[in-house]
């Protein structure tokens, strides 16, 4: 099969199997996912090699988009919105997960560097999931509102962890251990990498803001968009910076300058879902099932420790907000899905890490689609629990 | 020619504590609902109310919360189910233009050449805008049809 006849193959099939799996009522990012894994190399072998090779550039374009869409999360009035409780839980919640993540696999694997970023990656949910549940149940109330919120910012707290947590990797595994210059080689990379993309994102938001007042008609707008995430992306690549944090902050910048500056992000709204769908389908294909064996120690520990991570850090979020009782006890329940931001993450570390990236990848593409079965089962025990859906729901 | 010679200068506005039930009231009898300026005590535009803020109140988590959700990567938007929803009529009292109007509004200039204007529309896909002094005061509501009906008369068609 060439190249053209399956991109077509891949478009097609993604679109009836998601609308296949929607009378199941599974996500359909699970959907492209699965799809991914048959049609790749594992099952049928039919995505042509040229396409699978241009895996990482899409990922990194792709990832480019779901950065600077979430930077938009970081608007001034938005803090208003979310509040003190949401905020504590949120922010407590993917910590939650990051440290119990890190800690069980660092005591049962011995590596700081792949810890420390599966804890990051394990701080990410999946708001479409969550929210596929709270409307196919119609559910209302406090817990529901908390929930919304938390679900609609803690993707950013993922990404700014993840950032951290790579660079210091990085670092690690490019210096000789147990050194004392180590640890200071370590801290000065991975503070360079951070702060330096929080200035690239900076300037390029400025520069994208200016760039938006001669803009015409909302194809130059588009283009322009498309455009600004490249160099964004390729610029950090090039400095060693994190292409997700420089991206991120680029929307974080662009959002706050300027009300007019939400045409940059509607633009991009226009085609995501097409780009999400062979985005998701190539992560599929990508799954190496050599390493299936080595994952069901590391997979059955990231599932577990994760949850607990998470309504653990929902709880301590949820006290120190003075949440109601039900918030503190049953929010975390519904951040257990696990979808987009994750599996991005995870092809950030394949494609950065090649020596850890391929095990850590394939866990996370097999935990995410038993978390995106699962994971909504727990959002709705949560919802049920406290009363905000009918238990005969 | 500038905005301010061709635009409507007599703007119906609302405030923030207009309820839902006031300003339907005060629309029922357009044909359609126009872009609705939502201005404070001393005329300064703080937002604005479009029909699909209004649809904004069938949603069941607030209009600001709901906006967020619909940006986020990989969340499909809701629509709006208008037939079985299930507001009560006291909702047309407790909802007031604060919770669903459109804070970020994208106002022109009454000192904008026309020219200007049009391409601003057809760069952010809209049809109208409400248009404001140096002071963001509001003083005026201008359309694309404005400016249409404005080179009509400037070929003598009309």
């Amino acid at each position: 099969m060439n190249s053209l006849l399956g991109a077509g193959v891949i478009f097609l099939s993604g679109l009836l199997l998601a609308r296949a799996f929607r009378w199941f009522k599974i996500p359909s990012i699970t959907a492209y996912l699965i799809l991914g894994i048959i049609l790749g190399p594992v099952f049928l072998n039919v995505i042509p090699g040229k396409i699978i090779s241009i895996s990482g550039l899409i990922s990194n374009f792709v990832l480019g988009i779901v950065a600077f869409s979430i930077g938009r999360t970081f608007h001034r009035e938005n803090f208003r919105l979310f509040g003190r409780q949401v905020l504590w839980i949120s922010i407590l919640e993917a910590i939650g997960a990051w440290f119990m993540v890190t800690v069980i696999l660092l005591i049962v694997f011995k590596s700081i560097a792949v810890a420390i970023v599966f804890g990051a990656i394990a701080s990410a949910t999946a708001p479409a999931a969550t929210i596929m549940v709270i409307r196919e149940y119609k559910a209302r109330g406090p817990v529901t509102n908390t929930l919304l919120g938390v679900v609609a910012i803690d993707d950013a707290w993922c990404l700014i962890i993840f950032a951290i947590s790579l660079a210091v990797s990085k670092a690690i595994l490019f210096h000789q251990p147990g050194t004392q210059l180590m640890l200071i080689n370590v801290f000065t990379k991975s503070i360079i990498e951070i702060i330096g993309a929080f200035f690239l994102g900076a300037i390029l938001g400025l520069m994208l803001d200016f760039v938006g007042k001669i803009l015409r008609t909302p194809e130059e707008v588009l283009t322009v968009s498309i455009g600004f995430i490249f160099v964004a992306a390729g610029i950090s690549m090039h400095f060693n910076l994190s292409v997700l944090l420089t991206c991120m902050v680029l929307g974080l910048a662009l959002t706050n300058i300027r009300n007019a500056n939400e045409q940059f992000f509607e633009s991009l709204q226009k085609v995501d879902t097409t780009l999400f769908l062979f985005f998701f389908v190539l992560a599929g294909a990508n799954l190496e099932i050599n390493q299936l064996e080595n994952l069901s120690v590391m997979g059955v520990f990231y599932l577990i420790f994760r949850i607990i991570g998470k309504v653990g850090g929902a709880y301590i979020g949820g006290k120190i907000s003075n949440a109601s009782s039900q918030i503190q006890k049953y929010l975390g329940w519904g951040l257990v899905p696990q979808a987009g931001v994750a599996l991005g993450c995870a092809l950030v570390v394949k494609s950065e890490l090649p020596e850890i990236g391929g095990l850590i990848f394939s866990t996370i593409v097999a935990t995410t689609v038993i978390y995106e079965i699962f994971g909504p089962l727990c959002t709705k025990y949560a919802l049920i629990k406290t009363g905000e859906i009918e238990e005969k729901a | 020619m500038l905005i301010k010679d061709i635009m409507l200068k007599n703007v119906l506005s609302v405030e923030r504590s207009t309820t839902l039930s006031r300003l339907l009231k005060s629309y029922e009898k357009f044909h359609g609902l126009p872009l609705v300026p939502v201005v404070d005590e001393n005329k300064h535009l703080v937002g604005q109310v479009s029909i699909q803020d209004i649809l904004s109140v069938f949603t069941p988590h607030g209009r600001d919360l709901q906006r967020i959700l619909d940006s986020l990567p990989f969340v499909e938007r809701e629509k709006e189910d208008i037939f079985s929803s299930d507001i009560p009529s006291e909702m047309g009292f407790l909802i007031v233009v604060d919770d669903f109007m459109d804070r970020k509004v994208i106002s022109l200039s009454e000192d904008l050449p026309i020219e200007e204007a049009y391409q601003t529309f057809g760069k952010y896909s809209v049809d109208e805008a409400l248009v404001v002094n140096k002071e963001n005061q509001l003083v005026g509501i201008i359309g694309k049809f404005d400016i249409i009906l404005a080179v009509f008369r400037q070929k003598g068609i009309i």
